[in-house]
Order: C-alpha cells, then structure tokens, then sequence
C-alpha cells in the first residue's frame, strides 16, 4: 500500500499497517492463551509501536520531513512503512511447567490490543466519512 | 483482514481444555472404580498439551522467525499415570488381594479439584480471546459497511 493519491494518503497507508499489527497481536495473544496450560511452552509478542516511535525519533532529529512524489525519486532513509514484527519472548520468567505464559498480563495485552483496534478503526472511520461528505457535497 | 486464525486458535485451546474437563470428570468418577476392562484398577488418565507451531524452532539464538505465531494447541496423547495404584487394607472387599490389601485408583481428588480450576481459568480466558477477536472482526466490518 505505497500508493499515495486523494482518497488513500500516507496516513490511511499507516492506520492500515496499525490494523494488521494489532491482527497479528490478536493471534499472538490468541495463541499464547491456547498454550498457557502446554508444558515449556514459549509466548510470543508483536513490536511495533516501539518500532514506530523510533522512527517518529529519527525523523524528529532529522528535523526535515521529504515527501517522495514521484516513485523514480530516491528514497528517503526512515522513510520506509515499519512493519509489526512477531517475535519469541525467552528471556521472561518461566513457570513450574516451564512454560511462560502469565494469564493476567496476556488478559491485559488482550483489552489493550482491542482498544487499540477500536480506535485505528474509528480514526479510518473517519476518514471514510468525511471523504464521504466531501463527495455526496460536490454532487449538489 | 485475517481474523479466522485468530479464532481458530482460540478454538483450539476451549477444545483442549474440554477435552481435559471430561477427563478430569472422569477420573473424578472412577476414583474408587476398582475394576477396569484390561484388568486392575482404573488408572488416572491425563491430557498432554503440543504446541501447534511449523517446526522452525531449531534455532533458539534467532528469535525473529516466521510471520505467524501458530495455529493454537492440540491434546497429543491421553495417557495413564504410571503411579501405582493407593492400597487401602479391607480383606472383606471382593477385588481385595490375598494379603487382604485392595488396589484403588492412583486418583487424589485434591489434584483433580486443583487440575480442574486451572483448566476452567484457561477455557475462560481462551473464551475472552475468542470474544475480542469477534468484536474486532465486527468493527472492521462496521468500517466497510460505513
């Protein structure tokens, strides 16, 4: 989703790859509590928010914003959409079954993952409404 | 926007963690059952849990690995609990041995109550996985009905 015009900016481009990352984190989770009770059993966990804000660091000490226009122009350093990352967390303390999944911090990264997926939607619903407003104005 | 595996992954945990439900209500039942098909006592039996995941775990020094986490959880096997059998002295009981001890079910009541919390703590919180990914699924759908 690199196409960048009127009606799907690189905003829209972000909130799309927010709305996978949180898919994934939903299948992490979901996978996490089928295995809390599996023997030696390693949770997984998404990065992506630390990933976004340090590139949003980067550029701020960058301090120019470049906007490719053109596909043929170079591309910027930074500038690349960060994608979620699914990762296997060894390092976290490990139960008596010597698996390491804690139920109460899967339970809490479930509501948050949920807020978090209202909310992107919500900001595309937004969007969507007021691209809709904009056309059905000019019809009249 | 691929919402099914996530269900499906949750789906699989409620199976396992029924499936081991039924099999703590029925050692539960057979704590005195001092008879069984193959001969003996009835022997405790206990569910083991296999993570469903590609085998692309070779490797533990590289953590970033593949773009799925796995499609949930499966009941292995079912089997036995190799402890012997709880002798209790009773001369008077039909199964009794002839140094008079009867052979019960290797079963502690106290173990299955305590296996059976653990299990139910688990389906309900396979069960709010399941109910989160359903209500994501709907606002997306919410997103594309406008």
């Amino acid at each position: 989703m690199q196409r960048v015009g009127l009606l799907w900016n690189a905003a829209d481009s972000s909130l799309a790859l927010a709305l996978d990352a949180a898919a994934l984190r939903q299948e992490a989770i979901a996978h996490n509590l089928a295995n809390v009770e599996t023997p030696r059993y390693r949770r997984f966990d998404v990065v992506y928010e630390e990933a976004l804000r340090a590139q949003q660091a980067e550029r701020e000490r960058r301090k120019v914003d470049v906007v490719r226009t053109h596909p043929a122009h170079l591309p910027v350093a930074g500038g690349k959409p960060v994608q979620p990352v699914l990762v296997r967390d060894t390092t976290s303390l490990v139960r008596n079954d010597r698996s390491n999944v804690d139920i109460e911090r899967e339970m809490v990264a479930l509501s948050k993952n949920t807020l978090f997926y209202q909310t992107v939607t919500t900001v595309l619903g937004t969007r969507f409404a007021a691209l809709r407003t904009a056309i059905s104005e000019g019809r009249r | 926007m691929p919402f099914l595996p996530s269900l499906d992954i949750s789906a699989s945990g409620l199976t396992a963690e029924r499936l081991r439900m039924d099999l703590i209500a029925n050692n539960l039942a057979n704590a005195y059952s001092t008879r069984s098909p193959r001969g003996g006592p009835y022997r405790r039996q206990v569910a083991v849990f296999s993570a469903l995941e590609p085998q692309a775990w070779v490797f533990p020094a590289a953590p970033r690995v593949q773009a799925r986490p796995g499609m949930g959880v499966e009941v292995a096997a079912v089997i036995e609990d190799p402890s012997p059998p709880r002798l209790v002295y009773d001369p008077g009981h039909p199964d009794a041995r002839p140094d008079g001890y009867v052979e019960y079910p290797n079963v502690d009541p106290i173990t299955e109550m305590v296996d059976m919390l653990a299990a139910e703590r688990a389906y309900q919180a396979n069960l709010a996985a399941f109910g989160a990914a359903s209500e994501m699924a709907r606002g997306a759908l919410a997103l594309l009905r406008g």
